[in-house]
């Protein structure tokens, strides 16, 4: 980080998005692979749906 | 002391040529840390199975009490510290955060080994929940103003890394306690001792990113509004004077309404599926749904609020309160007994779930807009005790319902229309508070000879 006048370099933005964005996608990609059972999941049995 | 006086706001002043987007990674790694708490349920059957010395195990309730206790000292130490907060500026605040927060999960883990509660509530609950109080508002209010021409942008950006927060969490500590078992080790101590760790250096990273913007600092090519306009002010109001101003109260209704509607799904979200479609959607497909819901929440954070720039934050929350009565009432009608749709059931929970997260990343930029960015982070502070108020209140309803069915012998599956018709009620309510949100009076505003230099960007 500069403390002096000088631009803030482009690299350092995108490094500092890195290390949020890392987690951060590897966090969505397993909760999309916990979401995928939702439409993945079929019951072993089909029992009838009815009020109960 | 010296060596910490790297802290100081006047150290964390930005030089120019700053670039204002190196701000938003600061703020998610602290969010994306303390959001970690709403994975915390991923802890409740380890924690069952730990053995005492003397052979004894802790019950379900009090494991319960541990997060409750968690937010309960977030929304009070929000209240509490959030006019410090903004003086002593943002680093400061993140680094007490990332302590406190790190700190929380060691005390926490050495009650786990000993199998002493009190040190988890001690630790996890009271150190770890001021943790959380001081790190959620500090860089939702630093954002506010580095992005004043997008105010809800910068709150959605923040408070979206909450709703992501849970999504690390979650899979970070299950592969840590399978990693340390398979070891040998005991999986809990040791998992919360890395987490503790691990968070903390992420919050430090948020710690030395952050900057504020110096006084008189715009984006550049921005110009801001010569007067006020609508429901944007251009003058600031104090946090006494603000708590005095019935748009604070109406707020407060606003927020506490929302959240305590969004937890009715929350709460009950798993059992709900499987219950209005019994026999069609079984638990593991339930546990899907939730991550369907995670995925929406945190969606919802970022893009409601990003669109409360153009539509304008009293709109956003009109739509809200539009949307959100109507899918309440039509949830109960997508199960087998009705239209038997489990997609539509998936697709209007999941938007009501947005809309949930949409409330808490919208409201921080609906206080800039009324009250100006002075005392934002205290103001904001003293609204989210709405949180902790609809935290209590939302599962009490829920599940006041649903034990008074099963009392009276009745299938849990008819308590959902009476709790979801609550719901529709309530955020009917919030309609009419938000419909009463007018500009803050004059006699409210405070002169610009205050004692502190009014933040950067505010005019």
């Amino acid at each position: 980080m500069t403390e002096s006048g000088s631009k803030s370099s482009p690299v350092l933005v995108a490094i500092a998005w890195a290390v949020v964005s890392i987690p951060l996608v590897w966090g969505i990609y397993n909760t999309s692979l916990n979401a995928a059972k939702l439409f993945t999941t079929t019951p072993a049995t089909s029992a009838p749906a009815g009020p109960r | 002391m010296a060596a910490f006086s790297f802290l100081d706001r006047d150290r964390s002043i930005a030089p120019p040529g700053f670039n204002r987007w190196l701000v938003p990674p600061a703020a998610l790694a602290i969010h994306l840390s303390i959001g970690q708490v709403y994975a915390f349920s991923v802890f409740k059957n380890p924690l069952l199975a730990l053995t005492g010395a003397d052979g004894s195990h802790w019950d379900l309730k009090a494991i319960g009490y541990i997060f409750s206790i968690a937010i309960a000292v977030l929304g009070l130490s929000a209240a509490l510290f959030g006019k410090w907060l903004e003086t002593a500026g943002p680093r400061k605040a993140m680094f007490l955060a990332a302590v406190c927060f790190g700190a929380g999960f060691v005390i926490a883990s050495q009650g786990a080994a000993l199998h002493q509660l009190w040190l988890v509530y001690l630790g996890y609950g009271v150190v770890g929940g001021v943790g959380l109080g001081m790190g959620y508002i500090s860089p939702v209010a630093t954002l506010i103003k580095w992005f004043p021409d997008r105010p809800g942008l910068a709150g959605g950006m923040a408070i979206m890394g909450f709703g992501g927060g849970a999504m690390i969490g979650s899979p970070l500590a299950t592969k840590l306690m399978a990693f340390y078992k398979a070891g040998g080790h005991a999986a809990i101590p040791s998992t919360w001792l890395t987490m503790g760790l691990f968070y903390f250096v992420l919050m430090m990273f948020g710690v030395f990113t952050v900057r504020v913007p110096a006084t008189g600092w715009k984006p550049e090519g921005w110009t801001p509004p010569a007067k006020s306009a609508g429901m944007i002010s251009s003058h600031n109001v104090k946090v006494q004077q603000a708590m005095k101003t019935p748009q604070f109260w109406l707020l407060w209704l606003v927020l506490a309404l929302n959240t305590t509607a969004g937890i009715g799904i929350l709460e009950q979200a798993s059992p709900m599926i499987q219950d209005l479609f019994h026999g069609k959607v079984l638990a593991v497909a339930a546990g899907g749904f939730v991550g369907v819901l995670s995925l929406f929440n945190m969606a919802g954070r970022f893009i409601w609020a990003s669109l409360s720039d153009y539509m304008g934050r009293k709109t956003t929350f009109f739509v809200f309160f539009l949307i959100g009565p109507v899918l309440y009432w039509f949830l109960p009608l997508t199960g087998s007994a009705h239209m038997d749709s489990v997609a539509l059931f998936v697709l209007s929970a999941g938007v009501l779930i947005s809309i949930y997260g949409g409330g808490f990343s919208t409201i921080p930029a609906y206080l800039r807009d009324l009250y100006g960015p002075y005392d934002v982070s205290a103001i904001y502070g003293r609204l989210l005790t709405a949180w902790s108020f609809a935290g209590i209140v939302g599962p009490l309803i829920v599940n006041g319902i649903l034990d008074h069915y099963v009392a009276q012998g009745q299938a849990k599956l008819n308590a959902y229309p009476t709790i979801l018709h609550i719901m529709t009620g309530l955020l009917i309510a919030g309609l009419v508070a938000n419909l009463l949100v007018r500009p803050i009076q004059e006699k409210y505003w405070m002169t610009e000879t205050a004692d502190r230099p009014v933040a950067a960007g505010a005019h």
